[in-house]
């Protein structure tokens, strides 16, 4: 059962356009991860609330009960956890006594401390019990585990476990990839000029030996570059790359404003994307020449090409490769 | 808008425990009380008539304490929590958890209009007016209405106010004027007749009468000035609110 369906949704704030191309659903105990900035999210939270609503496109609710957490959330830092807790739970006419959720939320042995007293990690996992106890049908949440520790993260993960047990759908949206890999079964990224895109998933021992020799069926014009992140694998297709570089013979895929670590050398890869518009414009650089906007000349040798989006991004172009470069791009 | 019991019964609660938690909000309250006493013993005795002047020592003070009370406390007590919930980020996760606007104002109205009649209550025997002389229900019910006006100011000034510093500087002007009534009425009659349509005058006006010993007889002025007041700020919220809403960014 789908709980919020977004359809081309665009939202303009000040005559600046946040928002565009949104196309999005979220089905019941889905767990959604977007790379997105906080700024974004906001409005996103917003338009999901129904706080405000969307310039172009359709927001289809099914569910009314939303529980939403910002980063800049605070909490009454003069209660206690006990305290403030038991007010929430006259606000949401919660009936179940909260010492159940005491142990679920890794929280016994701070129950009576002040909230002044507690780690974010602590204070992440009180704003987390806070909203379960409004039994929420999908929680829309803003980079929890940013500054948290490993052991903040895992129990915050542990926690969240018991909204998953209720059925309850949780949005979660960062700036890091990373947060969201731990997160979430979904990955979407956020990009101004194309909206939202999917990110392939696959867990690392998902992908087995046999399941390569055994398929008889191969495909020949699909390419995605893989890098490992923590226990997973991601899969960017090569439009979603802007370029690659090379940083201590790691060769890196800069995807909007993050680097990615590939196990494939500049060689290999070069290899590769050629075919995908992809050009070697340094030793040690491969451009995506779909995000190539200009061609800047400082000196007789020196040229240097500035992406689309990206107008700090400099990437150091050979003169040697210059006539190749207009020779594929014809100008 | 239908209101919630519940709700509002929470946020009166959560008002509380943050008060006993952090007592600074009770500290003009206080200050008035003490305030009161202090001026009381260092100033001399004058009373009715004495030297030509309408003036009496009793009186003054109380009035002045009132003010002190209904004024800067009423004000502060009202805009302060709200501008300090916009800083801390508090009050949209409150906002959020699906309290309206008006449970969040009637259950936070509460302590502080408790703490204020309490306090004006106080300020009869601190001021020296005597007591059994005081006729109780005619004092509390102006009182109370001035301090429902002082904290429907407060709201409105929370409301504007992104944070406490600014609460702070909003209010500043607005408690000059209004604390310096007593002593501005003595001065001048001409002002002393434009303050009595303020509410602030009309306590001044019912402190110096009950100091005189006199009954204080109710009238279509001071009943005019302070049911107007409270209409005005109350119709002045209601629009602000709408405008911007608690939470405004």
């Amino acid at each position: 059962m789908s709980l919020i369906t977004l359809e081309n949704v665009m939202k303009q704030e000040d005559t600046r356009t946040v928002l565009k191309n949104l196309n999005l659903i979220i089905k019941e105990k889905s767990q959604i991860g977007i790379k997105m900035t906080n700024n974004e999210s906001s409005v996103l939270f917003k338009l999901l609330t129904g706080e405000v609503t969307p310039s172009s496109g359709r927001i289809e609710k099914g569910s009314s009960c939303i529980a939403t957490e910002l980063t800049e959330d605070g909490l009454y830092e003069d209660l206690t956890i006990s305290s403030y807790l038991t007010i929430f739970k006259k606000i949401a006419g919660f009936h179940n006594p909260l010492e159940e959720f005491i142990g679920i939320f890794s929280l016994s042995d701070i129950w009576n401390t002040k909230i002044s007293r507690l780690s974010l990690d602590q204070k992440k996992r009180v704003s987390l019990l806070r909203m379960s106890l409004f039994s929420p049908d999908l929680l829309l949440i803003q980079s929890p585990l940013s500054n948290s520790t490993i052991e903040g993260t895992e129990l915050y993960i542990k926690a969240l476990e018991h909204l998953k047990s209720n059925n309850a759908a949780i949005l979660f949206t960062s700036h890091f990839l990373e947060e969201l890999l731990l997160l979430s079964n979904d990955i979407y990224r956020y990009n101004r000029y194309i909206g939202l895109e999917k990110t392939d998933l696959s867990n690392g021992n998902q992908l087995t030996p046999n399941d390569k020799t055994e398929t008889g069926f191969k495909p020949n014009n699909v390419y995605k570059v893989t890098s490992k992140m923590a226990d997973k694998t991601i899969f960017f297709s090569p439009d979603e790359i802007d370029f690659i570089e090379s940083i201590n013979s790691v060769s890196n895929l800069r995807i909007g404003e993050e680097y990615f670590p590939t196990d494939l050398t500049m060689n290999e890869l070069e290899e590769k994307l050629t075919h995908f518009g992809f050009f070697r414009c340094h030793r040690s650089y491969l451009v995506n020449l779909q995000r190539v906007s200009e061609l800047v000349s400082y000196s007789k040798n020196s040229y240097t090409l500035i992406l689309k989006g990206h107008p700090n991004v400099k990437l150091p172009l050979s003169r040697s490769r210059l006539e190749e470069m207009k020779t594929l791009i014809e100008f | 808008m239908k209101l919630s019991f519940r709700k509002i019964n929470a946020v009166l609660q959560l008002r509380l425990k943050l008060m006993l938690s952090n007592m600074s909000i009770l500290f003009t309250p206080i200050f008035a009380i003490g305030f009161v006493i202090v001026m009381g013993s260092l100033m001399p005795e004058v009373e009715t008539g004495e030297a030509g002047a309408p003036f009496s020592t009793s009186g003054f003070l109380l009035s002045f304490g009132l003010i002190f009370n209904v004024a800067i406390a009423g004000i502060s007590m009202s805009s302060s929590p709200i501008a300090e919930e916009k800083e801390k980020h508090t009050l949209r996760v409150l906002m959020t958890s699906s309290v309206k606007g008006g449970e969040y104002f009637i259950g936070s109205m509460i302590p502080t209009l408790l703490i204020l009649i309490t306090t004006n209550i106080l300020l009869i025997p601190a001021s020296g007016v005597p007591f059994g002389e005081i006729p109780l229900p005619t004092y509390i019910v102006i009182t109370t209405l001035a301090s429902l006006v002082s904290i429907l100011i407060g709201y409105i000034i929370g409301i504007y106010s992104k944070n406490q510093a600014q609460a702070s500087l909003v209010s500043t002007p607005i408690l000059l004027i209004l604390t310096s009534t007593p002593v501005l009425r003595t001065f001048n009659e001409n002002l002393a007749e434009i303050l009595d349509y303020t509410y602030g005058g009309v306590l001044a006006n019912l402190a110096e009468s009950l100091s005189f010993n006199n009954e204080y007889q109710w009238n279509v002025t001071d009943t005019s000035v302070l049911l107007g007041s409270l209409f005005i700020s109350l119709g002045i919220f209601v629009y602000v609110y709408k405008k911007n809403g608690l939470d405004h960014e």
